[in-house]
């Protein structure tokens, strides 16, 4: 092949589809070489989709040429999380013991990427279960331990380490992750690519394995805020088969605006970051003060961290109460994962309704400071990432030392989206993400598109 | 108003012995010091929920439906 398509932002694709410089079946089979060849190289490939791929490349060939354009994801390629079922290939959820399971349809996101003409080339690799059990350390998948397509000794970051790692190495153009806790923003920033967790409710997640069914939420990782917006659009709306989304439309357009915003600064939110993370933060600011209004804020007093972690284990030991009481869990990959869950069988139903009273006032008060800005930035994660073989608590900052934005965010559902910002140590990427009030996504897309424009971190791309 | 919890200590080995009860031939030494911890955690997290006040009209936000939307 002599055309060369990684690392083009959607529109860039778009465009050379609709002028006739490629056409849907060959991005579909540049992209599925690419992710064949190379996504087992940073263990970010389950399943390759070659034969839905070409079919849908085609349907999407027939009816441009027909004059139909279901808009600028027709005939692009795209890789999904594989928690999101696919009707006619295995949806592991990432754990051997679900290796064969299979779903005879699409998860809605799925659905909806199809009907605007999006090509599905393969499903990516996940922690195990979403990650939910408690794993401590990278090796926990039957795919192996994800590795950073920046430097295959360290991870590329979880649960959504698949689509970190395609998208950073150009194998797929854009892929769906989800975030329960953390799990597209990690990634998203140790694999330097963008990544937009929505508002709870935004984005139906029938199909999608549940870990926290009021945490659980389904997001676009790009190269690109702009990708992430136009991804966000094609998926977003209500489903009647998930009753939490909502019946708010949203379409993301090219800003005219992109100066004049209005930004917290969460305060303390470097305090304990590695110094090159906090070093990079500070120069974000920098740029971000040369066409915002920059204010410094600070998080409502409430148990964040306290709050998450109560949800999480008390829904996922719901969810999974069968397969952890039937042993079963003793065939996951992490030592850790195989006992950690029986912990999440005995959490005290006081506790867990404690957790979602004070989750309702914790709502009401994040909304009321996040609502008075453009976006509340904060650095995405507090360090880079580690070693493929190193335990997070050697090098990861416990949840309590920091500002719990992390658990915040996801307590209340709120959007935000992580982009790049320069490298740290051993050459990682970081990242600065911009949060948002529920439903606010146009608002941080637009102020993290602007940072893009003045900067070019989403421009530099790993050899691979 | 906050509420009094008893020692949260007294329940960590509590659930340890229930969770031995239930899955004890699962449950090796190490793994076993490893859950003590986290149900330590567990407990540290119970009495930081409680110092946060809450009134008696404080409701979770769960709306119970007596009949489906379709309906």
């Amino acid at each position: 092949m002599t055309a060369e398509f990684a690392f083009l932002p959607v529109r860039e694709l778009a465009r050379k589809v609709r002028s006739g410089e490629t056409r849907p079946l060959e991005l579909a089979e540049y992209f599925l070489d690419r992710l064949g060849r190379l996504g087992p190289v940073y263990n970010a490939l389950v399943t390759l989709t070659r034969e839905r791929a070409l079919r849908e490349a085609a349907e999407a060939e027939a009816e441009l040429r027909a004059g139909r354009d279901r808009g600028l994801l027709h005939g692009i390629p795209y890789g999904a999380k594989d928690l999101l079922a696919a009707a006619g290939y295995p949806t592991t959820w990432g754990a051997a013991p679900f290796r064969e399971q299979r779903f005879d349809y699409d998860a809605t996101v799925i659905r909806r990427l199809r009907e605007a003409g999006a090509v599905l080339i393969g499903k990516l690799a996940t922690v195990e279960l979403a990650g939910g059990m408690g794993y401590t350390q990278p090796n926990a998948a039957f795919t192996g331990p994800g590795k950073n397509p920046w430097n295959r000794e360290f991870w590329s970051g979880g649960s959504s380490n698949g689509p970190g790692s395609a998208v950073a190495a150009g194998l797929v153009p854009f892929a769906l992750g989800t975030e329960t806790w953390g799990s597209i923003i990690t990634p998203s920033a140790f694999c330097g690519v963008c990544g937009l967790r929505p508002t709870y409710g935004r984005v139906s997640r029938f199909g999608a394995m549940p870990l926290s069914w009021s945490l659980d939420k389904i997001g676009p990782m790009g190269l690109t805020a702009d990708d992430c917006g136009v991804v966000l659009s094609a998926i977003a709306g209500r489903d009647p088969a998930d009753p939490t989304t909502v019946d708010r439309p949203f379409r993301w357009d090219l800003p005219d605006r992109t100066e004049g915003f209005r930004v917290g600064v969460l305060k303390g939110a470097a305090e304990n970051a590695q110094a090159e993370v906090a070093r990079n933060f500070e120069a974000s600011l920098q740029v971000l003060g040369t066409f915002c209004r920059l204010e410094e804020v600070e998080l409502p007093e409430f148990p964040f961290n306290e709050m998450a972690s109560t949800i999480l284990f008390a829904e996922a030991g719901s969810i999974f109460e069968d397969f952890i009481t039937s042993g079963r869990v003793a065939e996951l990959t992490a030592p850790e994962d195989r006992y950690r869950p029986y912990g999440y069988l005995i959490v005290p139903a006081r506790d867990y309704l404690r957790a979602l009273r004070l989750r309702k006032k914790a709502v009401a008060a994040l909304n009321d400071l996040f609502g008075r800005y453009d976006a509340v930035v904060s650095p995405s994660r507090l360090t880079v990432a580690g070693r493929v073989d190193q335990d997070f608590r050697t090098y990861i900052p416990p949840r309590t030392a920091g500002v719990p934005i992390s658990a915040a965010e996801n307590v209340a559902g709120l959007p935000g989206i992580s982009v790049p910002n320069g490298f740290g140590q051993n050459g990682l990427p970081t990242g600065i993400q911009f949060t948002g009030a529920a439903f606010a996504e146009d608002r941080i897309l637009a102020v993290a598109h602007a940072y893009q424009l003045r900067t070019d971190w989403h421009l530099r791309h790993p050899a691979v | 108003m906050a509420e009094a919890l008893p020692d949260p200590t007294i329940h960590v080995e509590q659930r340890l012995l229930l969770l031995k009860a239930a899955f004890g031939d699962r449950i090796g030494p190490e793994a076993e010091a490893d859950l003590r911890a986290r149900l330590q955690a567990d407990a540290d997290r119970a009495v930081q929920l409680r110092a946060f006040p809450l009134a008696f009209a404080d409701e979770p936000d769960v709306v119970f439906r007596a009949a489906p939307d379709d309906r």
